[in-house]
């Protein structure tokens, strides 16, 4: 719908979790998903923009 | 015929950001834009008064329009005009607002901003014409405007060649050709390239601008906002779980984390269960605060904002938008990072 800068998470319920992981595991993943969103309001787009935080190593 | 003009307080003359919470009020005769727009509008039609309203008072209380639309038949208004607003979000809003309502209560209205103003969506069946991006736009944008109003005025529908954009209401009418023929006809449109050529236009969606980027991430200040329904346990201000018509803010002031007891989502559209049992999974708190402490962000927002994204109207979410993109602009707020559901 147009959101300029997305960082996809892993489910609709928890878009900054994943309760599937120990807890922390999951702080790990959130600090993850933060800094790549960090990233992308540092990064200039021109269209809506996909920032994949899985590939964040 | 005797037209009243709606305008917001900075072109009013009141003042800018700091005057947005200006009351509603009228004053007699044309003011600021209006003076070009009555001389545009020559003889046959006078500004009999200006109507005007601070941006956020006019945003956050619904009722100004009907209030002002009293105030302006009190002066006989037989036509209301409203704006430009050009791409002033809040703006155009009450704009659109004061029009439809005037136009409910039987009196002739439009309002003039840009194709962009979140305001088109708003005025239902009541006709808009369009403007420049901005004021640097206000000479051609008036000399539409006034046209526009002169038809109007003489009871005739304004159409796209008016610069009219928005919702069309449909009318019914007799076509010369059967349906089928028309179908036809299209189709040998579109085969020939005609990609435009149609007898139902259908909705646009927003082409939203990014904004630009930050420069550094760790010299920004940062807000927190969400669609998940996210309140303080026991939801004090009744957000709603589905067809959100409000948006909530809450303080994070001496929070290092949401727990779990104290903060819960009452999201109609998803099983709850893992936002209640760990709120950061919505409302990234603990992490945003170690990143502040680390200094990978120069700051945090001392509030998150919170609607329910559930079943709400564009319309409504576009005017959430507008008016978070305001709170955060005024409160000097670099980024978001908003937690979608």
């Amino acid at each position: 719908m147009g959101a300029p800068r997305i960082v996809p998470t892993r489910g609709i319920p928890y878009p900054t979790g994943d309760p599937n992981l120990s807890p922390e595991q999951e702080r790990a993943w959130r600090r993850q998903l933060l800094q790549r969103a960090l990233q992308a309001v540092a990064t200039p787009v021109r269209e809506p923009t996909v920032f994949d935080a899985e590939a964040l190593e | 015929m005797r037209v009243v003009h709606y305008i917001n307080q900075f072109f009013a003359g009141i003042g800018g950001e700091e005057a947005a919470g200006a009351e509603p009020d009228l004053r007699e005769g044309p003011v600021g834009p209006g003076r070009r727009l009555a001389a545009l509008l020559g003889d046959e039609h006078e500004i009999v008064a200006t109507v005007f309203c601070g941006d956020d008072h006019a945003s956050g209380h619904a009722e100004f329009a009907a209030a002002l639309v009293e105030r302006a038949r009190e002066h006989g208004a037989e036509l209301l005009v409203a704006g430009p607003a050009f791409t002033s979000g809040r703006y155009g809003l009450a704009c659109a607002r004061i029009a439809a309502a005037a136009a409910e209560a039987g009196v002739p209205a439009l309002a003039a901003m840009h194709p962009d103003n979140p305001g088109v969506g708003e005025a239902g069946a009541t006709p808009v014409v369009e403007s420049g991006a901005t004021s640097r736009q206000m000479r051609p944008s008036l000399e539409r405007l006034a046209a526009a109003v002169r038809k109007l005025a003489s009871g005739e529908e304004l159409t796209a060649e008016d610069g009219r954009i928005g919702k069309v209401p449909r009318r019914n009418r007799l076509a010369e050709r059967s349906a089928a023929e028309r179908a036809v006809a299209l189709v040998l449109a579109r085969l020939g390239g005609d990609r435009e050529a149609t007898e139902i236009p259908l909705p646009t969606f927003d082409q939203v601008t990014p904004a630009a980027p930050v420069e550094h991430a760790a010299d920004a200040v940062v807000a927190l906002l969400t669609e998940g329904g996210f309140v303080p346990a026991g939801n004090p201000d009744r957000l709603e779980s589905s067809r959100a018509t409000k948006w909530v803010r809450y303080s994070l002031e001496g929070l290092d984390s949401v727990e779990a007891g104290t903060f819960e989502s009452v999201h109609g559209g998803f099983s709850t269960q893992w936002a209640n049992e760990e709120p950061n999974r919505i409302l990234p708190l603990d992490i945003a605060r170690e990143l502040q402490r680390e200094g990978a962000i120069g700051g945090l927002h001392a509030e998150y904002f919170a609607t329910t994204g559930n079943g709400t109207t564009v319309a409504d979410a576009r005017r959430f938008g507008v008016e978070w993109a305001a709170e955060l602009r005024q409160a000097g707020i670099q980024a978001a990072i908003l937690t979608a559901t």
